[in-house]
């Protein structure tokens, strides 16, 4: 085990989680993996993947970012944030509820485009891009195969019951990986995804998340830019993102933690996602080569 | 070619005890030039003469003669070597917070058994390392590297000099908390100490947490008028107050190897000394 390794084991011992993690210095090209091939449950990082499907979708003239969208009862869907607290129906723009779906992590915006677009267009992406631990399902939609998720055998048994359960559920069932996160968050700062205006303007979307408690929290101080989308459910506290320090090249980076605790609140773990990503940012700015 | 120093000691031990090529060749299964090679090997190794041949018999040297008793450690050991497996006893770590009749229970059930006292954490990274076969430890903790085979509810315990029933209210945890609560120290098992803050802290009781490892750490805070929160561990001299587990959860869960198959009758042993044992 290298001495950063170390250090991001006793980060993760000291907040009660276990983590995985993927890293790429977009200047040197360096990258740093921790069990970053491992899938889990994604929480609301499928929101990312969804929102990059998009990107491609309004470039190949599929979808209209300026499309007139009606958001009522009969699409809403649970969640503590966004369009799902409406109480009267709300009319906006297509590109403003991928934008409400990536800075609130609005449930009800997601669902929304995630049918639209449909699962076999957003598999396909997931398909080109080599996102292979990836999968966004929704029970109600897809035939649901548990064999998928046993992959490395690393579920809780609690959660395997869940996760046959018939409920419907996009961040339970969805589930990535630390590296596949990171690999399409690498595309669209390197816009290979979509055109280059489209890039930008979902960079600019993600630098707009409201979430500060994870990744973020790693770099509190002033003239750094963090962009990401969080990713939440049980013991699960995820974020992707990327990191930028005034003229340097970012660092894109996932870490996914799982904690031993069943309790919603979780500072320690919030903290412990921007202390990992803090501590391999700096060791790449400083020129950590994997020694 | 290496020398097989076991196989020429055995040669070397069955002429001493027999004085006799022929007779050691036989008991060994081998013929009597291949015995007499064996034992000039042996010589030329040992630099030294340890037979004196005459036609009268065999006589050991006094170079033999102390190389007799070495030769026949040599056997031994490497006999005690290959029956490793059979006369291996397993290890068993327990946290520090299991209770001591809980303890002493289990180990005798589980008989043979050599069992090692640790923190949690310990535990679970000494069963991952296969330094110990099975750990009994506090949850919440991450079962990564490790197979849980069984868990029981833990009785959180408030002991305090003062008397008093069952806590089952956030009130009467404020209430009796006191100024002072010592706790199991943050190390031994992180998740927990979060736990333990958390249930404090919502309950409102505004009490100085303070880690405790051992009883002579708990009876510096009893005698500051403080409380000892622990897992049912009894501190003498002290009422023991049960603390509902909708106020304070914790638990003990027995883990092993992932590569055990068969756990030897551990989880049932496990069950029958935390499930069926009144919580003092």
């Amino acid at each position: 085990m290298t001495w950063l390794e170390d250090s991001l084991e006793q980060i993760a011992d000291d907040a009660a989680v276990e983590f995985t993690v993927s890293a790429r210095h977009l200047g040197t090209g360096t990258r740093f993996d921790v069990r970053a091939d491992v899938p889990w449950t994604a929480g609301s990082t499928y929101k990312l993947i969804v929102a990059a499907a998009w990107l491609e979708a309004t470039a190949e003239g599929i979808v209209d970012p300026r499309r007139r969208i009606l958001v009522d009862e009969h699409v809403r869907r649970d969640g503590p944030t966004g369009l799902s607290l409406s109480d009267d129906p709300v009319e906006l723009s297509y590109r403003d509820l991928v934008r409400s779906m990536l800075i609130v992590s609005d449930n009800t915006a997601a669902h929304w485009i995630w049918s639209d677009l449909g699962a076999e267009y957003i598999q396909e992406k997931l398909n080109t891009w080599g996102a292979d631990a990836t999968s966004i399902v929704d029970t109600g939609r897809q035939d649901f195969s548990r064999r998928e998720l046993t992959t490395g055998d690393d579920l809780w048994p609690n959660e395997l019951e869940m996760f046959t359960s018939e409920k419907t559920d996009l961040q339970l069932f969805s589930v990535t990986s630390a590296s596949d996160l990171r690999s399409i968050l690498e595309r669209l700062w390197t816009n290979q995804l979509a055109t280059p205006e489209l890039c930008s303007w979902m960079r600019a979307v993600l630098g707009q998340q409201l979430f500060r408690h994870r990744l973020a929290s790693g770099f509190d101080y002033d003239g750094v830019e963090v962009a990401g989308k969080t990713g939440t459910w049980g013991p699960y506290r995820h974020e992707a993102g990327a990191v930028t320090h005034p003229g340097e090249p970012p660092v894109i980076i996932s870490v996914m933690t799982r904690s031993a605790r069943a309790a919603q609140q979780q500072p320690l773990a919030h903290a412990a996602v921007g202390h990992i990503a803090a501590v391999i940012v700096q060791a790449m700015r400083q020129g950590w080569t994997g020694e | 070619m290496a020398v097989n120093m076991t196989r020429l000691a055995s040669c070397f031990v069955a002429v001493s005890e027999h004085l006799h090529f022929g007779r050691a060749a036989e008991q060994l299964g081998m013929s009597q030039p291949a015995l007499s090679q064996a034992i000039r090997q042996l010589e030329t190794v040992l630099r030294c003469q340890l037979f004196i041949r005459s036609g009268s018999g065999v006589t050991l040297t006094r170079d033999g003669e102390t190389a007799l008793m070495r030769a026949r450690t040599l056997i031994r050991a490497e006999q005690d070597f290959v029956a490793t497996r059979d006369r291996a006893v397993p290890l068993l770590g327990i946290a520090h917070e299991v209770p001591q009749e809980f303890a002493l229970a289990l180990i005798q059930r589980l008989q043979p058994v050599t069992a090692v006292r640790g923190s949690s954490a310990q535990c679970l990274a000494d069963v991952r390392s296969g330094a110990l076969a099975a750990g009994v430890v506090v949850t919440p903790a991450l079962f990564t590297g490790v197979k849980p085979l069984v868990g029981a509810a833990a009785q959180v315990t408030l002991w305090t000099t003062r008397r008093g029933g069952a806590i089952t209210t956030a009130a009467q945890l404020r209430t009796a908390a006191g100024p002072e609560l010592g706790v199991s120290p943050r190390r031994w098992n992180t998740a927990v100490a979060q736990e333990v803050q958390d249930g404090v802290h919502r309950a409102g009781a505004a009490a100085a947490l303070t880690e405790v490892e051992d009883d002579v750490a708990a009876f510096n805070v009893i005698a500051r008028g403080g409380c000892v929160l622990n897992l049912g561990r009894e501190v003498p001299g002290c009422t023991g107050r049960r603390v509902d587990s909708a106020l304070l959860r914790a638990g003990f869960q027995l883990v092993v190897q992932p590569t055990i198959r068969d756990d030897a009758g551990w989880a049932e042993a496990f069950t029958a000394v935390f499930d069926h044992q009144d919580h003092s």
